[in-house]
């Protein structure tokens, strides 16, 4: 994502800097950087453990950073919490709620400590997500207890919303509403951060996305250009046998197999070069096929078919 | 998107809903605590003007009264209960300040503790402080609102107990300074909420720290101390040095009811009160929004522990169970060490050593044994009985806490979880009683007296735990898990004030032999109930055979 050439980069709705948290001995976070842009949809995907909750908990000034800043709206996260929580609708990634509250209770207290209760659009997600806000709290499945959370977390229309694994326990149709949920609100101009583990969702939803691994981010791009990092499948096939050397000799190129007249290697970065040398000889078929957002993450965690990023 | 999302109107919460309903922080907790509040309030009311009418009714003379007080003033503090110094107690007003008052601050003070500990704390532990933090409500607003609300309910439960007292006590006024005003009702009031809220205020102070148990464990300490000091200061040496310490010892000269009071020693403790509730809130305030993990004591790592719902069940417990075995120790063991200068000194006086001989015929009541009977064995049976509610409470959160459903997963069944986790309740509760008899035990052998007869009494003690559990595990198994505990707690203390009341409400024999402590003998004598040990057996067993059978047959996850 870029900003039109000639007109000024609006100011980030996050920014952190050189965030740091450690909690004793154990790890939190090292020196995160990050910044997301006003309208966005942001992925924040990590595994377990790596630090999503951590950050997003600095964000929210439910903890303090060890050192270095974050912002958001251009406040200092632990100057000013009220006046970032006034614009914020967060869901945790794990929470319980009232027990002996039923759902639209515990909408409509969330609705008033936020400053008031909008009925109608209350209503309006009620019915889309499709829960029965007559029930207590401790009697709805995990999915209708996410259900829950989410109104509460959007039901103010908030500038940013701040979702960590928020589709967890959600059936497929309902997901499918989530995720119209969150085009609407960045339709409308406002803010997503979506943290979450399942990369099919960030692939799907996000405009940008930041990989985060054992505390430090390690990516941050769109999801076309962070594709474009992974290493593709190239498959060539040439109309006599041909030599492999010159090919593996290119820069990115790994994984190279010889069988006959095809070729098979994966390929990082720019795939220009590979495709002078094989137009300069008999080339018959060229097979690229773009790696998935999951492909570029496992490949990220060292996971992957035997891939891994150029650094 | 529809039409009804344009819309935006935005309906602020009424006045009515910020202070009693969901409009608020505030409003949310009050509504949660204000029913508990009229309870305790109405019930304490009730029994205060129950006792006022007891009194009126048997006593309608002048002369009488004088000579009911006079002898109630004559025993020793032992025989008057722990209740401290009978002020004026010829009167209504300072019969009821002496005999219900002086308890409040103890029965209400649990539920003080209970409250202030959880309310940050608790609600943190549970997840549930994450998205309410997340609002646009600051956390120092958010800790004063959970305070506020608290206060407000004690507020309601204290003025219903003095309306009950001053319209009951007025009502029954029959002779000469009797009746009570409205001043006086009113700074005995004061004298109440203060007392309450004292220990609440200190384990709201250091819960940010040490988490909802470590700061109920603070609390409850203190409130306990506090309690005994100022009951046995009198009589007990080794408690002298700790008076300073004891915040109802502080204010045992303010007792408005019975004419006397004490107003520096109330703003005293209100300034204490006001410190700690202001540190709970600015620790609150600047600490993370992290469950805290102070290094309390833990078991050792052994592979022990996970054999099996039995030693899984005994590895929760255990830290439990020595912490509380080592403070009930510790106090056996002041108590036994100070016997002998209690008995010193009762037998100087000729006519004291008859009277303890009338209450106690053909006993040693002027040994070790007899002392702790009479200073040790009441205390330690409320004790030992909130310590079967919290391991009760303990074994109950794996169905709670919605573990059960997964160890009921593996090929366990019901029944063999339940008799083997709640046998682990047991040993727990044996555990303590063992580290009990082991403080007892030291204390009569430094006293050099013969150590069986009060090791033997500790073990009933004991017993009477397991019967208390028992209960606890029948109800917990027949009906739902989240009334084990409450269960377990509350009759420990129905049954300590009816034992306490009960003479004075003249309340059937019928309905006393309900009374599990009337069934306990005097064990630090030597001399044991028998059918009261096979009623406790008889309960602890048939309860945990009772709580299986009820998980049995019932859904799981209520």
């Amino acid at each position: 994502m870029s900003d039109a050439p000639g007109i000024a980069p609006a100011a980030p709705t996050i920014r952190a800097e050189s965030l740091t948290k450690s909690y004793g001995v154990h790890r939190g976070i090292v020196e995160v950087d990050l910044e997301v842009r006003p309208g966005e949809i942001f992925g924040f995907l990590g595994p377990n453990g790596a630090g999503k909750t951590t950050t997003i908990r600095i964000f929210l000034d439910l903890i303090r950073p060890t050192s270095g800043r974050a912002f958001v709206f251009g406040i200092e996260t632990t100057r000013d919490p009220v006046a970032i929580h006034r614009r914020i609708g967060y869901l945790p990634g794990e929470f319980t709620l009232y027990d002996r509250l039923t759902g639209s209770e515990t909408i409509e207290y969330f609705a008033n400590l936020q400053g008031g209760r909008n009925a109608a659009y209350i209503a309006e997600l009620i019915e889309r997500l499709g829960l029965d806000p007559s029930r207590r709290f401790r009697e709805y499945s995990k999915g209708n207890k996410q259900k829950v959370g989410l109104i509460c977390a959007l039901q103010h229309k908030p500038d940013l919303l701040i979702l960590d694994e928020p589709t967890a326990g959600l059936d497929p149709l309902v997901q499918q509403v989530f995720n119209e949920l969150l085009f609407e609100a960045k339709a409308e101009g406002r803010t997503v951060f979506l943290s979450s583990h399942i990369i099919s969702e960030v692939e799907r939803t996000c405009d940008r996305v930041a990989i985060i691994r054992d505390g430090r981010i390690v990516r941050l791009d769109t999801v076309d250009a962070l594709r474009e990092l992974a290493a593709h499948e190239v498959e060539l096939r040439f109309g006599e046998p041909v030599d492999p050397a010159p090919y593996a000799a290119i820069p990115g190129v790994s994984n190279l197999v010889s069988e006959g007249r095809t070729l098979r290697m994966l390929v990082s970065g720019p795939i220009a070069p590979i495709v002078r040398l094989a137009a300069a000889g008999h080339l018959v078929d060229f097979v690229s096929r773009e790696p998935s957002l999951e492909e570029v993450f496992l490949a990220e965690y060292g996971t992957g078919p035997g891939q891994s990023l150029a650094r | 998107m529809s039409a009804a999302s344009g819309s935006s109107v935005l309906v602020a919460p009424t006045v009515r809903s910020r202070l009693l309903g969901l409009g608020s922080v505030f409003g949310k907790a009050f509504r949660d605590s204000r029913r508990t509040a009229v309870i305790i309030g109405a019930l304490f009311g009730a029994l205060a003007v129950a006792t006022a009418s007891q009194v009126a009714t048997e006593f309608p003379t002048a002369a009488g009264r004088l000579l009911f007080a006079a002898q109630l003033t004559a025993l020793p503090a032992l025989f008057q209960g722990m209740l401290g110094e009978p002020i004026h107690i010829e009167t209504l007003g300072g019969f009821v300040s002496w005999r219900i008052f002086n308890f409040v601050p103890v029965m209400l003070g649990i539920w003080s503790l209970v409250a202030l500990s959880g309310t940050l704390a608790g609600e943190l532990a549970r997840g549930s402080l994450d998205p309410v933090a997340s609002t646009p409500v600051a956390r120092r607003r958010l800790a004063i609102e959970k305070v506020g609300a608290f206060l407000a309910a004690l507020a309601l439960a204290v003025a219903i107990l003095e309306v009950a007292t001053w319209a009951g006590v007025n009502a029954l006024a029959q002779l000469p300074g009797d009746g009570v005003s409205g001043p006086a009702v009113a700074a005995q009031g004061a004298w109440v909420f203060l007392t309450v809220l004292a220990p609440g205020a200190l384990a709201f102070a250091v819960a940010p720290v040490l988490g909802r148990s470590g700061s109920l464990a603070v609390g409850a300490t203190v409130l306990f101390l506090s309690f005994v000091v100022q009951a046995y200061a009198n009589i007990v040496p080794a408690f002298e040095s700790l008076k300073p310490f004891s915040y109802l010892q502080l204010t045992a000269g303010h007792r408005p009811l019975a004419g006397r009071w004490d107003w520096p020693a109330m703003e005293l403790l209100a300034v204490i009160v006001l410190g700690l509730l202001v540190a709970g809130v600015a620790v609150f305030e600047r600490r993370d929004l992290l469950a805290p993990s102070p290094g309390r004591f833990r078991v050792p790592p052994l592979r022990l522990w996970v054999r099996g719902p039995f030693l899984r069940g005994l590895g929760e417990r255990f830290p439990a169970a020595l912490i509380w075995g080592a403070g009930l120790g510790l106090y056996a063991l002041l108590i036994a060490t100070s016997a002998d200068e209690f008995v010193t000194q009762i037998a100087k006086i000729p006519q004291m050593t008859q009277m303890i001989r009338l209450v106690y015929p053909g006993a040693d009541i002027l040994s070790t044994g007899g002392f702790l009977q009479l200073a040790f064995f009441q205390q330690g049976i409320v004790m030992i009985g909130l310590t079967a509610a919290v391991f009760v409470g303990g074994w109950a959160s794996d169905e709670n806490d919605r573990r059960l459903e997964v160890l009921l997963a593996a090929p366990v069944s019901r029944i063999a979880w339940t008799l083997r986790s709640g046998s682990a309740v047991f040993v727990a509760i044996g555990l303590t009683t063992l580290l009990m008899a082991a403080g007892v035990a030291v204390g009569t052998a430094a006293q050099g007296g013969p150590i069986d007869r009060p090791v033997f009494g500790v073990a009933m003690v004991g017993l009477y735990g397991l019967a208390l559990a028992g209960i606890g595990l029948a109800v917990g198994g027949l009906v739902r898990p989240s009334l084990a505990a409450p269960v377990t707690g509350i009759l420990t203390l129905v049954f300590s004030i009816a034992d306490l009341l009960g003479g004075i409400l003249r309340l059937p024999d019928a309905v006393m032999s309900l009374d599990l402590n009337r069934h306990l003998g005097t064990p630090m004598l030597g001399r044991f109930d028998e059918s009261g040990i096979v009623l406790f057996v008889v309960l602890a067993v048939g309860g945990l055979a009772l709580g299986a059978a009820g998980i049995r047959r019932r859904d799981i996850g209520r």
